[in-house]
């Protein structure tokens, strides 16, 4: 089916590599759930195997393979055979697909006892997405022009709770010459549903999204895309595991970030940096395996920031996993080291490209965590006041 | 963006991130592309200078076997110190000086091996001596009673084996990295203080333990262990998933992390002398090394003719006579972008164990030449010119 299903050489770097087993004691790691319960069904008819749903769907395991065995995508297919109750059934089908709950973002703001939550399978202590009401404010004359065309993917988070998000990242593609718009066509990805376990849905949503998505993109030059999961979804997982193969250019945010007019960065490299005012970069788990890890320091550092990497491998947020009763305490403690580190580095910020791995970083370091996005509008504007008054 | 650097290194193991190391600490920059881990968590963490002589029987003097090859013996301290400073800089504590002499460490069969540079968690010692064997369960490498056997019968000197019980919440699945974050944790910790404190007699004998004490803590509680028992604690490397090997890595890249390297996911697909190609279509700057040619790196390809072919460059870069599988590269390759790590051909270091020397010999060689072709027309500091390799 995949290339390199069955080349698993047991060397165990995936489990090396596997954040949900330092500290998940009942998880039996990416090569028993994987490639060794994909060969044991070649034979026969097999059973699910107790906690694989605990796998965050990382895939760090799955980069640490020297012989790319596709681990993890061979664990969301176990997770599919798994027996869940009626209710879990029901939760999980309504949490693989938030685009459905980012149009009814609206009610987010009504409270869910903890009787509901525990009768729903809704994890009891974690905060639940609200919507974020920031104003966005014009950045001024734009400091080049002509850039060309540029759409942005609408992420189902920041569509559903953060749409400031979208608008600053849209005044900034203004800034720096792009005639940036929204894309028109929305859905979900499938990031979601892949990580808890649907693969079949996840790439059913990710065609639909495309096919909407395809007369709106014959209009511009390249699709921007805000949130790293959704990036490693589109980019890197629809071709390979879903046959669909966008043929236009694609970035992320921060590669068009980078390629920003230089007067941009003397800006924003002449705002004095406020004492201890140190920053604490998260590049997510998905960003790590699809592109790798430091360009979101280096952004932060080109904005005259002080930014220091985290050291954590995945925040246990992974979709909608954090949200699920059973992996609250997997969650809490793959997140909980990110609380240590800001301690340490006194961070003012956490800057990271989620929305949802903000709100559960946010949640347990209580330091305000943002996009990369956010963190440059605020700074601009902070040159805005401070330069022109 | 990150897409200029001074170096490019292909390949994330040892040789990789020592290569990485020294550029940083140059104050130059550098991007390490790898499509997979590397194989550092793969071993135990000692790092061999050359374990056996040509006829297979360990050597106590590496330095007297070395003799003047590639440097002698001040080329080899300067070589080691590097790697002992690096260490220190991790919190990695390696043995207390730079080692004159091979010391001995534990198989997990009880056997006595030979090695060179350890870190201080690691069963290391200079002659036999006695011991008690902590066996825990479920370790199917680790079974105290056969390495006491063979401990006994190879060095003359008794052991004694004690078994552990099962912790609160163990389960059959776990393997050596499961107990490792086990015992990172408070309750682990306690545990295991407790439980060996009752299984064990007064007497000041010291402890060998399965390398499972902890990921990212286990100075911290292996000093515990032995302020709360007084007497030495260490531990036998077991094989993959090795713990010494990952709590090194951990900290060596985020070491690298830390100080600006850049982690490309990336598979290269060609280089020249100043940039390399991603199979993405992605094109990186920078003076290329090749450190892709690991154990299971698959950098080099051996062809069914006995050709040794480097996919990056596309060319063949030695050959591979029946006897030597596992001895290939350095000195055959034809273009002028460094390769290194252990594969030198005409070695064999998985038969010798010098497979530690080999990657310190050609990772100096190639920052040499590739930091004077950067502009500096010395050496760099620290940086040893060595005679070329005469193979044996």
């Amino acid at each position: 089916m995949w290339a390199g299903e069955d080349a698993c050489l047991k060397c165990t770097l995936c489990m090396s590599a596997c954040p949900v087993m330092s500290v998940n004691a009942d998880f039996p790691g990416p090569k028993a759930l994987g490639p060794e319960w994909h060969r044991r069904r070649q034979e026969k008819d097999v059973l699910p195997m107790e906690h694989v749903e605990d796998c965050t769907f990382c895939q760090l395991c799955e980069a640490a393979c020297p012989v790319a065995v596709p681990i993890a995508h061979l664990i969301a297919q176990h997770k599919q055979i798994r027996r869940r109750t009626l209710k879990i059934r029901i939760r999980d089908a309504v949490l693989a697909r938030p685009h459905w709950l980012a149009r009814t973002a609206g009610l987010s703001s009504l409270p869910i006892p903890e009787g509901a939550r525990k009768l729903i399978g809704i994890a009891s202590s974690v905060t639940l997405p609200q919507r974020r009401r920031e104003p966005t404010e014009h950045l001024g004359p734009r400091l080049a022009t002509g850039r060309g065309a540029v759409g942005v993917f609408v992420d189902c988070y920041s569509g559903g709770y953060d749409s400031e998000l979208v608008f600053r990242v849209l005044a900034l593609l203004d800034l720096w010459g792009y005639d940036a718009r929204p894309l028109a066509g929305r859905g979900c990805c499938g990031a979601a549903a892949y990580a808890a376990g649907a693969p079949d849905l996840a790439c059913r949503q990710g065609q639909l999204t495309w096919k909407s998505l395809r007369d709106d993109v014959a209009n511009v030059d390249t699709i921007i895309i805000l949130n790293a999961t959704c990036d490693a979804t589109i980019r890197y997982e629809w071709p390979r595991y879903c046959g669909i193969d966008g043929n236009i250019p694609m970035l992320s945010f921060d590669e068009v970030a980078w390629n920003a007019p230089e007067e941009f960065w003397e800006h924003l490299g002449s705002v004095p940096l406020g004492q201890g005012d140190r920053y604490l970069v998260h590049t997510t788990c998905r960003g790590k395996v699809a592109r790798g890890e430091g360009y979101l320091v280096q952004l932060m550092a080109r904005a005259g920031l002080s930014a220091v990497p985290s050291d954590a491998d995945c925040c246990g947020a992974a979709g909608a996993y954090a949200f699920k009763a059973e992996h609250q305490a997997t969650a809490h403690d793959l997140g909980y080291y990110l609380r240590g580190e800001a301690d340490k580095v006194g961070a003012a910020g956490v800057v990271t490209d989620s929305g949802t791995c903000a709100l559960h970083i946010e949640q347990l370091t209580q330091v305000v965590t943002r996009h990369p996005a956010h963190w440059l509008y605020e700074r601009y504007r902070q040159y805005l006041r401070e330069a022109i008054g | 963006m990150g897409a200029n650097t001074d170096v490019i290194v292909v390949g994330r193991g040892p040789a990789g991130l020592l290569m990485a190391t020294l550029v940083v600490q140059h104050s130059g920059t550098v991007t390490i592309v790898a499509d997979g881990q590397g194989t550092l968590p793969l071993w135990g963490g000692q790092w061999d200078f050359r374990n056996y002589a040509d006829d297979g029987r360990p050597l106590v003097d590496p330095y007297q076997w070395w003799g003047d090859l590639l440097g002698g013996e001040l080329a080899w301290r300067t070589r080691w110190s590097r790697v002992a400073t690096l260490w220190h800089e991790l919190g990695v504590l390696e043995s207390p000086d730079i080692p004159n002499r091979n010391r001995w460490i534990l198989s997990p069969l009880g056997h006595l091996r030979p090695t060179y540079l350890a870190p201080r968690w690691q069963w290391c010692q200079d002659q036999p001596g006695q011991f008690i064997l902590i066996g825990f369960p479920g370790l199917a490498d680790f079974s105290v009673q056969a390495m006491a056997r063979v401990y006994e019968a190879t060095s003359g000197v008794g052991v004694q084996a004690v078994h552990l019980p099962t912790p609160p919440g163990w389960r059959p699945h776990w393997t050596a990295i499961n107990w490792a974050w086990y015992l990172d944790s408070r309750a682990g910790q306690e545990w295991l203080i407790g439980e060996v404190d009752r299984i064990i007699d007064a007497s000041p004998t010291p402890l060998a333990f399965p390398q499972v004490l902890g990921v990212d803590g286990v100075e911290a509680l292996r000093e515990r262990l032995m302020q709360h028992l007084g007497r030495v604690v260490g531990e036998v490397a077991l094989p993959p998933p090795s713990v010494g090997g990952l709590r090194i890595t951990r900290r060596w890249e985020r070491w690298l992390k830390h100080r600006g390297v850049q982690f490309v996911t990336g598979h290269v697909t060609g280089v020249t002398r100043d940039s390399a190609k991603l199979a993405n279509g992605r094109q990186l700057s920078g003076s290329p090394v090749l450190a892709s040619g690991g154990i299971l790196g698959g950098g080099l390809y051996a062809e069914p003719a006995g050709n040794i072919r480097d996919p990056i460059l596309g060319t063949i870069v030695g050959s591979l006579p029946q006897d030597r599988i596992g001895s290939v590269g350095h000195r055959q390759v034809r273009s002028t972008v460094p390769v290194i790590g252990r594969m030198v051909g005409g070695w064999d270091p998985d038969r010798h164990g010098d497979g530690g020397a080999l990657t310190l010999w050609t990772v100096d060689e190639a920052f040499d030449a590739i930091w004077t072709g950067l502009g500096t027309t010395e050496a760099a500091p620290g940086v040893v010119r060595s005679q070329s390799l005469r193979v044996k």
